[in-house]
């Protein structure tokens, strides 16, 4: 528990059965989120985490992290960091030739009975490949891609409901980002149904400003155990946030908070 | 001053022909649209490895194709690799409508500090006296010229990067003065093409299942040549154009999807960019749809280019909005600080602090010989002055009791309050009969004569 100051409270994320569903918005992307999960997690120890980056390479996020104070590589090295490559190979027609590499998705072919299997299976042995004992936390960067690479709806359904009988079985904590514009309403609503927390960042109904750049807004999921540690924030106004380079200034709305 | 000097780290990419770095670290290699203040707008340049979907949600006018044609011209012009993906007829089309430089410019080459045509005939008339106040200031302007946009770097950084800049002068030259009363030289297109500078991949719309994965094939080739990282690469930069074609339907908007994320891979791991431009009659469906931002998204920079050909404005021709601007490497786009145009950078300076200010509004209007994108001002009466018309007609001056009747055909300079008229009526029921004359006729057509011409009111 903690109050929201300059930092998102971490420590409860990686608790086994959690599930932190972010929705951004194409004017408010929420990418710095998950930065801050990641930092925060590899920096305390709190747990090992697994990333699945459907658009954008390990150098992006190395290039970010370091200006949070993390080096993924001495983490990577360590096997506390895990880096699942859902980028390159993911849409390449299916007779391309594949990496050998097993952190690297191989092509979805839509056309294949069960198309999203192999991507199943490269998080499992991803998660398998990380010290059992220690907590862990899965993070997803940018799922609505998956809706539309494959021709029906169902087969989504059906990959996120293995990963939360995945989840259940081997205890690690999930973090979701998901496009509100770019997701189908009916998937969004699914993950809602199946979080423990949700955490949706909007950007400011006057536009653009140079002190300001969205607001963000937290809430207990459907599936939140009452007993369970829970995050709580006491504070009288919405919360806002601005974007630097070195991650998100968290200022309450109405003060000079990010400004003075 | 002198003593601070940036370093520029010596193996910050090689120089190749066309390129600049940001401004900003880590020095990102930009690439220029062809219009200096679109540049602006997306902080000094397009950089490498990233896309640009353009979209043009008006059916009657193609500013994404011009947009388009700038890309390819800037291309050509400094000696980067083109490769034009789309259907066979428009990419054709949009190859042979290039503009080209004038002929003083085409023959040095490397002067980016000549002055357009518009820019001559100011500064011949410029011999007018100002006051000694005003003439420390600098000339209003609205958008980002020419010749300033290859000076945009800071005055500090530019004393580290001159000998650089000399380099870059002689490779060839980053933003080109285009004209648009000038079409670009048969003789050009042709010897581009024979060296292997242009190449085309003409998409056949029939072949429904082949065609995106033969327009993967053909990105992933010409990105294989271009890659950062293999052996055999060339010392050019690659700008991929493509060109969705206007006879898809929005159905087939999803097949799309694969082949934009998977050129967004290819773009990642060699030196090329990509422009996308989104045919009409997808965009306008795509602007709310979850399609459309699922398009967006695998994008780095979108623009919009929306213009109202139903209600033109003489001061603009349509709305530029930018949904998405690059930002790679990094959480905040580097233009939210170097672009003057958008003005959002001023915030950061002086004592440090973040006055929240908000981003100007951008309009973009094609004047005879360029494209510009400029600032939006309204005017000073707020914006209506435009709309000079001739007042409705129920519209009165308001009598006012200690007014004499002769004073009520001419006009007060200040604005008419069109909600005191009511009250009018009442208070003039006990004036003397030489004022009754006029509520007696509290409907009739007025004219309202201002100084100037017409009325505004136009509501």
């Amino acid at each position: 528990m903690a109050l929201i100051a300059n930092s998102l409270p971490v420590a409860s994320l990686a608790e086994p059965g959690h599930f932190l569903l972010v929705n951004d918005r194409i004017a408010a992307p929420g990418e710095f989120i998950l930065h801050h999960v990641l930092a925060a997690s590899l920096k305390d120890s709190t747990a090992e985490c697994v990333l699945v980056s459907f658009l954008e390479r390990l150098d992006h996020w190395k290039a970010i992290q370091s200006k949070l104070g993390v080096t993924l590589e001495t983490y990577a090295t360590r096997k506390s960091f895990v880096f699942v490559d859902a980028f390159s190979q993911i849409t390449m027609p299916p007779s391309s030739p594949r990496s050998q590499d097993p952190l690297v998705v191989p092509p979805i072919d839509p056309e294949a009975s069960v198309p999203l299997r192999p991507l199943f299976d490269t998080i499992v042995g991803a998660l398998r490949s990380v010290d059992p004992e220690l907590p862990k936390l899965l993070l997803f960067d940018e799922v609505s891609l998956l809706e539309w690479l494959v021709p029906s709806q169902a087969e989504v359904t059906r990959f996120w409901r293995a990963l939360f009988a995945l989840k259940q079985k081997m205890g690690f904590g999930l973090v979701v980002l998901q496009s509100l514009d770019a997701s189908h309403n009916h998937m969004i609503e699914f993950l809602l149904s199946s979080c423990t927390m949700h955490l949706e960042i909007s950007p400011l109904a006057s536009g653009r400003s140079s002190a300001v750049t969205g607001e963000i807004a937290m809430q207990r999921g459907p599936l939140s155990v009452s007993d369970g540690p829970s995050y709580k924030a006491v504070r009288k106004q919405a919360l806002q946030y601005r974007l630097t380079e070195s991650g998100a200034v968290w200022i309450e709305r109405g003060t000079g908070g990010g400004m003075l | 001053m002198s003593a601070f000097k940036r370093r520029v780290p010596a193996s910050a990419h090689k120089v190749l022909p066309g390129v600049r770095p940001s401004a900003l670290p880590p020095f990102h290699p930009l690439l220029s649209i062809g219009v200096p203040s679109f540049d602006d707008v997306l902080g000094g340049g397009l950089p490498l490895a990233t896309s640009l979907l353009v979209m043009s949600p008006d059916l009657h006018s193609a500013w994404a194709h011009l947009i388009q044609k700038y890309f390819i011209a800037q291309g050509i012009r400094s000696g980067q690799d083109v490769c034009l993906i789309g259907e066979a007829d428009e990419i054709d089309e949009i190859l042979n409508g290039c503009m080209w430089v004038p002929p003083e410019d085409d023959n040095i080459s490397g002067r980016p500090d000549s002055l357009t045509d518009d820019e001559r005939d100011e500064a011949a008339s410029g011999a007018v006296k100002i006051a000694w106040r005003y003439e420390g200031m600098k000339q209003f302007s609205t958008t980002v010229s020419h010749n300033a946009s290859s000076s945009t770097c800071m005055l500090a950084f530019r004393l580290a990067m001159d000998s650089m800049l000399e380099l870059l002068r002689a490779a060839g030259e980053y933003c080109s003065n285009f004209d648009l009363t000038r079409r670009i030289p048969l003789s050009v297109i042709s010897e581009a093409k024979k060296s292997g500078q242009i190449s085309t991949v003409p998409i056949d719309l029939n072949e429904a299942q082949a065609m995106i994965s033969s327009a993967l094939l053909a990105i992933t080739e010409a990105c294989d040549t271009h890659s950062t990282r293999a052996p055999k690469s060339t010392d050019r930069v690659l700008r991929i154009a493509v060109v969705i074609p206007s006879l898809l339907d929005v159905s087939s908007l999803p097949r799309l999807l694969p082949l934009v994320h998977n050129l967004r891979y290819q773009l990642r791991r060699s030196s090329a960019t990509a422009l996308i431009t989104l045919p009409p009659n997808l965009c306008a469906s795509s602007s709310q749809s979850s399609i459309g931002s699922a398009m967006i998204q695998l994008s780095d920079a979108v623009i919009t280019l929306a213009s109202d050909s139903l209600s033109p404005s003489t001061s603009h021709h349509g709305i530029v909005q930018l949904l998405k601007l690059p930002s790679l490497n990094s959480l905040v786009p580097p233009s939210d600080k170097l672009s003057t145009l958008r003005g959002l950078g001023q915030a950061a300076k002086g004592d440090g602090h973040h006055r929240g200010g908000g981003e100007n509004n951008l309009a973009f209007r094609c004047k005879r010989r360029h494209f510009v994108i400029e600032t939006l001002n309204l005017d000073v009466e707020g914006g209506v002055g435009e709309r000079r018309t001739a007042p409705p007609a129920a519209v009165l001056l308001p009598s006012a009791p200690e007014r004499s009747v002769d004073q009520d055909a001419e006009a007060p300079s200040s604005l008419v309050d069109v909600h005191a008229i009511s009250k009018t009526t009442p208070s003039t029921s006990v004036e003397t009969s030489e004022r009754l004359a006029s509520p007696k006729k509290p409907k009739a057509k007025r004219r309202v004569a201002f100084s100037d011409a017409g009325g505004i009111y136009d509501f």
